[in-house]
């Protein structure tokens, strides 16, 4: 990927096919995150396509795009969860402050402490609301039972949930409602002060009025974290996020601000999706 | 339209009657065993059985050597199975994965699972009984834990399968390892798998007979029991195997009260565990 001038279009081949990628990449210099000529491969089955992802610090980065384009993926490779499955590779790099993430030489807990994960279906540990939030900091440090107090109370706040559960931290995680165990597992999330927050679409087994809630809640943690969050809900996109990318069959066809993707997308196929003509 | 309802429904007829005949067949074996073990041990269980050994014909006697035996033995027998079975369970789950070093060891275990106990027995006597000069309580324990160990690995390796990839995810998301993970997470959220893979285990050594014949062998002198497990030990299951042949009616009717002891016990490791299981969930 060439430099790029900050807010100008340009235009990069993707590779010998003839779709084109249309990228209007943030000011290089403001850049957390950023893949070049990401591939990946399931087997032999080849499923990102020389991707190009700029992720810009405090931003909220959407990825969207039919089922089955990627997104998912190109999410699991930034913090390398993809790499519990042996039969699963990523080629080429991912910077993340300067440093590449598929190295070897890279320690993949120190970068999953950096980089947090809230997954499509509300994962609570099998153990107290409490625990559930500490889980993650424990690892990492060792606090004073006052210190932890408040670090849970403050994750729980900033995840919108301590009012509803501050009476039964003690209580297992697993019996809360849907809604809010996705909340507790943004609460755990953060409660380990990550720079980014991957959310691989946090709300589709959410009802309305839970997605609604949660939609807040990370309305406000875009303050203070780095969002890249892969939804197949176009509204959701459009309400929460900064840039967006809309990715199919494996490639990143078109990058922008929001509202230029939105309003004015470049790409023929970019318009058709996101006037709802397929997917 | 009206003979193709008219069809269908006699078929569930049919269909919901014959699945109920067989519960009826299944249950109703259990209820006639549970029925004639009370009736025949119910009339002999006393203090004695629990404070006196196992007698000569015409003498008092109870069962206290061959109830130390069986729990000594299923004991020693289980904290192997336990321990050995959950943790190559856990390998078999979360690492070995559809290796193919992974399925042989599962198909391994699967045989192991499905050989007759007495060849298990058999085995034992070769590796311990006959090199080591003699029976033992040992020899015992470790026919019963060979007996258990597979059906540990066997559930354990299900129930952790049971637990859902996303959660696994989201320990290493934090940036636990997948040792920690598993400790912390996957274990605890099956643990009540865990346990019924233990209590299925416990249920299948705690009436097994072949097996102790040519290992444990047999003793009537209780003390031996709990102090010395290099020597032939008792056990319930031989007890019964003794009395229920011989001709006097006495011995006879302590066999009965051992069936039912064994019965019991079996019962009531199912219920706390259960009731355990329970508890652990809801704190």
């Amino acid at each position: 990927m060439t430099d790029t001038v900050a807010g100008a279009p340009i235009d990069i081949p993707a590779n010998a096919s003839a779709e084109e990628q249309f990228m209007t990449a943030p000011p290089a210099d403001k850049l957390v995150l950023e893949t070049r000529k990401l591939n990946f491969y399931y087997g032999t089955n080849q499923t990102l396509f020389e991707v190009n992802l700029p992720v810009e610090r405090n931003k909220v980065t959407a990825l969207i795009g039919p089922s089955g384009c990627g997104k998912s993926t190109l999410l699991r490779t930034l913090n390398r969860i993809y790499s519990l499955y042996p039969n699963q590779r990523a080629e080429g790099e991912i910077l993340f402050r300067g440093d590449d993430v598929l190295s070897s030489a890279m320690r993949v807990d120190l970068l999953r402490e950096r980089i947090g994960m809230v997954f499509q279906k509300p994962t609570p540990f099998p153990m107290s609301i409490y625990d559930n939030v500490a889980f993650g900091v424990r690892l990492y440090h060792s606090k004073t039972k006052a210190e932890m107090d408040e670090l849970v109370e403050t994750s729980l706040k900033r995840a919108a949930l301590w009012e509803e559960v501050k009476d039964k931290l003690n209580q297992p995680g697993t019996g809360l409602s849907g809604g809010q165990q996705q909340r507790l597992c943004v609460a755990r999330g953060i409660a380990v002060e990550p720079e980014i927050l991957l959310l691989d679409e946090p709300a589709s087994a959410l009802d309305p009025i839970s997605t609604a809630k949660l939609e807040e809640t990370l309305a406000q943690l875009k303050k203070d974290f780095t969002i890249v969050i892969v939804t197949h809900n176009l509204q959701q996109a459009a309400r929460l996020s900064d840039y967006t990318g809309f990715m199919f069959l494996g490639k990143l066809i078109e990058f922008g601000p929001t509202a230029d993707l939105f309003q004015g997308p470049r790409a023929q196929r970019t318009r058709d999706y996101v006037t709802g003509r397929f997917g | 339209m009206f003979s193709r309802s008219a069809r269908r429904r006699a078929s569930n007829i049919v269909f919901v009657s014959a699945c109920s005949f067989a519960t009826l067949v299944a249950v109703g074996a259990l209820a006639l065993i549970f029925y004639s073990l009370f009736w025949h041990g119910f009339s002999g269980l006393n203090v004695k059985i629990f404070t006196m050994d196992q007698p000569a014909s015409g003498n008092e006697g109870g069962l206290l050597d061959g109830i130390l035996g069986s729990i000594v033995m299923c004991a020693l027998g289980m904290i192997f199975a336990v321990v050995v079975g959950i943790l190559a369970g856990t390998w078999l789950s979360e690492y070995a994965g559809g290796s193919r070093y992974g399925n042989i060891v599962r198909f391994l275990n699967d045989v192991l699972l499905s050989a007759p106990s007495i060849l298990i027995g058999l085995f034992i006597y070769v590796i311990m009984v006959k090199p080591f000069g003699g029976f033992s309580g040992i020899a015992g324990s470790a026919a019963l834990a060979l007996l258990a160990t597979p059906i540990v690995v066997r559930t354990t390796e299900d129930m952790l399968n049971l637990q859902p990839g996303a959660l696994r995810e989201a320990g290493v998301a934090l940036g636990a390892s997948r040792g920690l993970v598993v400790r912390q997470i996957i274990w605890r959220a099956a643990q009540t798998g865990l346990l019924t893979g233990g209590l299925l285990g416990f249920a299948r050594i705690s009436g097994e007979t072949a097996p102790l014949i040519f290992t444990a062998l047999g003793n009537n002198a209780h003390i031996h029991q709990l102090s010395d497990l290099t020597r032939p030990m008792s056990a319930l299951p031989l007890i019964i195997n003794q009395f229920a042949n011989t001709a006097e009616e006495d011995l006879r009717n302590l066999a009965w009260v051992g069936a039912l002891l064994i019965s019991l016990a079996v019962l009531i490791v199912n219920i706390a565990g259960r009731w355990i299981a329970q508890g652990a969930r809801k704190s």
